[in-house]
């Protein structure tokens, strides 16, 4: 048997290990945007970031994650001339009951824009596919109507609706969380090829 | 001392002893149902020393207290606000009432009337949010008299014993809350 998928890249991107060194300044330049600070830690509050603080964050994360073997993070990259454009992240996952938080993040709006659904591919993949999770969940809401329709385009569904967790341009949102399953996952991937 | 803020009908809540508190919590912990109930993790035996380092490291982040009967003054289980998020003024709740006999009888929802009335009117939570485990269903009424709403539920998040629950979300608002007591 062989296995065809690859993981790690898709047409236009692919995933590199994250590297703290070179990754955690374009990181802090995203995190300008208020919707990247629970990338780094859920309970943040949404600031521009040093280099530093995010380097320090992210060497602790990879360092705790690799003893625990329950945390995973990729640099996504442009495949034609390997810019840094983001993160997949899988801060924690759950192993006795097979399930994962999981982020997916480009920091340039346009690169979002073009690049997101397919990056958003890349993770669903990895962790339906590879890790073998029974599902994946993930936090959007109303403050980024892009993001939420991606993962609904995805075949992702609104399970619980956090209201007023969000605070945002001057007002409280719904922290909605999205999950797909992956018997869904089969489902949908198969109706989109079809 | 009694503070009125922290006495309810049944109990009231006091701080923690992180003496004699983490034995009684060895106690509960050695009836595996109630680490399920209260739980998504693995039931485990935990070791006292090392129950003790965590409290004494994570105490100052969290409200943690003893739900003391008002009968008898006997120590029946805990409660405690964590997970704070200052920016929106939410804060996560958990309870558990380890002694099996106080089970169904009003106490836990009382001990949660009270950490709302503490979360809203002395910490200005704007937000108090819970997770149970759709085979807890007792939990989830006494959240229900409380005031909780149901707010969702990621499917299947829970296996145990080869069966998948449902991981439900419930929540309630300061003025959900503030209009119940005008009521």
């Amino acid at each position: 048997m062989t296995f065809t998928t690859q993981l790690f890249q898709s047409e236009n991107l692919i995933l590199q290990a994250y590297d703290p060194e070179k990754d955690a300044a374009a990181e802090a330049a995203f995190s300008y945007d208020p919707n990247y600070a629970n990338l780094i830690d859920w309970e943040i509050v949404p600031h521009p970031l040093t280099v530093f603080e995010v380097k320090k964050m992210r060497e602790e994360q990879l360092k705790k994650g690799s003893e625990k073997d329950n945390f995973f993070l990729f640099g996504i990259h442009n495949k034609s001339d390997g810019l840094f454009l983001g993160i997949i992240t899988f801060p924690e996952i759950f192993w006795f009951n097979r399930y994962s938080f999981f982020k997916v993040y480009l920091g340039e709006p346009d690169m979002r824009q073009v690049h997101y659904a397919e990056a958003l591919k890349l993770a669903l993949v990895y962790g339906l596919e590879e890790l073998g999770l029974y599902s994946l969940y993930t936090s959007s809401g109303e403050y980024e109507p892009e993001v939420k329709q991606a993962l609904e385009a995805a075949g992702f569904k609104e399970a619980a609706r956090q209201r007023e967790n969000v605070f945002r341009d001057g007002r409280l949102w719904d922290r909605v969380f999205m999950e797909l399953l992956q018997e869904d996952w089969k489902v949908h991937s198969v109706e989109v090829q079809s | 001392m009694n503070n009125p803020v922290l006495t309810g009908q049944l109990v009231r809540l006091i701080a923690l002893d992180l003496e004699d508190d983490l034995k009684l919590f060895e106690e509960w912990n050695a009836d595996s149902e109630y680490q399920r109930l209260a739980d998504a993790g693995a039931a485990n035996r935990y070791n006292v020393k090392l129950t003790k380092e965590f409290f004494e490291k994570e105490i100052g982040g969290m409200h943690a207290f003893a739900i003391q009967t008002l009968g008898d003054d006997r120590k029946i289980g805990m409660i405690n606000l964590a997970g704070f998020n200052w920016h929106v003024r939410s804060a996560w709740v958990g309870i558990g009432i380890g002694v099996r006999e106080f089970w169904g009888k009003g106490y836990g929802t009382d001990a949660m009337k009270i950490i709302l009335r503490f979360g809203f009117t002395q910490l200005n939570l704007n937000r108090i949010q819970l997770d149970v485990f759709s085979f807890n269903q007792r939990g989830m009424k006494s959240y229900e008299k409380a005031g909780f709403k149901h707010e969702g539920q990621l499917h299947g998040n829970l296996l145990k014993a080869g069966v998948r629950y449902d991981e439900v979300f419930m929540g309630i608002l300061r003025r959900e809350w503030e209009a119940l007591q005008a009521a």
